[in-house]
């Protein structure tokens, strides 16, 4: 600390903020940064720190839900049953297609016997609202007013009403922090839901695009094909919508097509969100056999500020990835090939 | 500490709170990107104005905080404001006596400086450029620069009152 000016005329002594002092302190922060870049050998100390911001969370996100209480209360009437008619109309489409869903599901239910798949994978959601606060506007994060005390665990994912949002990267006791599928460190494997192309779609720090490079020319994709998340390497849930390709164009190397693709998640700062937790549950029939393996147990390793954590499947154990990638294998690329989409 | 500082030790640290909670709170959606780096500015006001609070090591101290408080590595915000309280206790016998449009010019070749320290810690997490709204941050912090400094020097000399 430099406590040698004291009371001394300042204007006459700039020493004890000399060059090797403000050396040292620039060697300890770089010091600090890279060891907690490369290694995990600070999480301890971070997320013990961490749970002590809870209440300044809690302060800092009051001016906006203030803000958010006051237009509700004087919100203009017209607005209110205008919105009110929107979502009765949304409403009433999610029903009809929940009905269409029904049937759906029971006769997947009946191939899945025929099939006698011994598990099935039952989504479990958990409701969470989202601390309005902006932690760095330049880095895509948003911090869950709910913690590991609610059962939010690190890789988890995050979905709204519209699609998949991101995935949490940190638990404490009472929030956590989830990272955007728009930072430019996220990564999620999708696949064209019409074609059953994969790809992975990486963050760009636009909140309106993701990026899909190395698809091959002649690849079966056109502008306006929903991406749904593939389920490979198990962070993400199969079949919940991603984005929409906007946009599509050679790379840079011109040996590849670049898909741009608008995620489907509103990915506002506030409101609520869905933290999703994945269960295998047994069907009865099957009660024989070996248990199902508890592979997930391991998957927590995703933290802040590691790029491409997703796009490797490190997390699960081998046989736990090639029995998902087994489950996805069948809207396999097949597709007519066609010419380059340009 | 001298007799001349230790009366508005809280306002100090009611400064570096503030500045804490402020970095947290976000603006209203398309202007997101406009928040200043409050407590850069908090740094380069307490190193311009009371340099035996603001030493380099208490400026590593609060940006230790930040770098809890909002994720990012440990030492990021620490290194910035480093070379913030660095540059200021640098020139400070002169910019201590800058007229205010002078002085506020000097903040916003500070808060750029400071976005460029910011490019190349980016650049070695390999994160990506930003986009153009990045640099607008250091223009907002120089508007409000002279209304900051009013308001920490009517709250100090109030305390300072209350204190005599």
């Amino acid at each position: 600390m430099a406590a040698s000016t004291g009371d001394a005329p300042a204007l006459f002594t700039p020493e004890g903020h000399g060059t090797p002092r403000v050396a040292a302190w620039l060697l300890l922060a770089i010091v600090l940064m890279v060891v907690d870049h490369r290694t995990g050998a600070l999480d301890q100390l971070r997320s013990r720190v961490a749970a002590l911001a809870d209440p300044l969370y809690r302060i800092a996100a009051t001016p906006a839900r203030a803000a958010r209480v006051a237009r509700d209360a004087v919100g203009d009437r017209r607005d209110l049953m205008a919105e009110n008619e929107r979502l009765r109309q949304a409403l009433l489409l999610a029903e009809a297609r929940l009905g269409r869903y029904a049937a759906v599901a029971e006769q997947n239910a009946r191939l899945r016997e025929l099939l006698d798949v011994r598990e099935r994978h039952r989504l479990e959601g958990r409701l969470a609202e989202l601390i309005d606060i902006d932690l760095d506007p330049f880095r895509h994060r948003l911090v869950l007013g709910v913690g590991r005390d609610g059962g939010i665990e690190p890789g988890q994912a995050v979905i709204d009403g519209r699609g998949v949002m991101g995935q949490v990267i940190a638990a404490e006791a009472r929030h956590a922090t989830m990272l955007l599928l728009t930072d430019p460190g996220h990564a999620i494997p999708v696949t064209v839901l019409r074609s059953g192309l994969r790809a992975i779609a990486y963050g760009t720090g636009a909140t309106d695009a993701l990026r899909l490079p190395h698809i091959p020319f002649g690849a079966d994709v056109r502008v306006g094909d929903a991406l749904v998340s593939s389920g490979i390497g198990g962070r993400f849930p199969p079949g919940l919508p991603v984005g929409t390709i906007r946009e599509l164009k050679p790379d840079d190397t011109g040996t590849f097509v670049e898909a741009i693709a608008l995620p489907a998640a509103g990915l506002a700062r506030s409101g609520e969100v869905l933290v999703l937790r994945e269960e295998r549950e047994s069907l009865p029939e099957a009660a024989h056999g070996p248990a199902p393996d508890p592979g997930e147990a391991t998957g927590h390793d995703v933290r802040s500020g590691r790029p491409r954590e997703d796009a490797s499947p490190p997390a699960r154990t081998a046989a736990t990835t090639a029995r998902e990638a087994a489950r996805e294998a069948a809207p396999a690329p097949v597709a007519p090939q066609r010419s380059a989409p340009r | 500490m001298s007799l001349r500082d230790r009366g508005p030790g809280l306002v100090f640290w009611g400064s570096v709170v503030a500045g804490l909670l402020l970095s947290l709170i976000a603006w209203p959606e398309p202007y997101g990107a406009f928040r200043p780096f409050w407590l850069g500015l908090v740094v380069i006001y307490w190193a311009l104005e009371s340099p035996a609070r603001m030493g380099l090591g208490v400026a590593f101290a609060i940006g230790l905080a930040g770098d809890f408080l909002t994720g990012s590595l440990l030492g990021e915000h620490a290194l910035r404001l480093v070379v913030l309280a660095f540059i200021v206790l640098r020139i400070r016998p002169r910019m201590r006596f800058f007229p205010m449009l002078q002085q506020s010019l000097a903040v916003l070749a500070l808060l750029v400086n400071d976005r460029v320290v910011m490019l190349m810690l980016r650049a070695f997490t390999g994160e990506g450029l930003p986009d153009w709204l990045f640099w607008v941050g250091p223009i907002i912090g120089m508007l409000l620069w002279p209304w900051l400094f009013l308001l920490v020097d009517v709250a100090r000399a109030r305390a300072r009152a209350r204190e005599a």
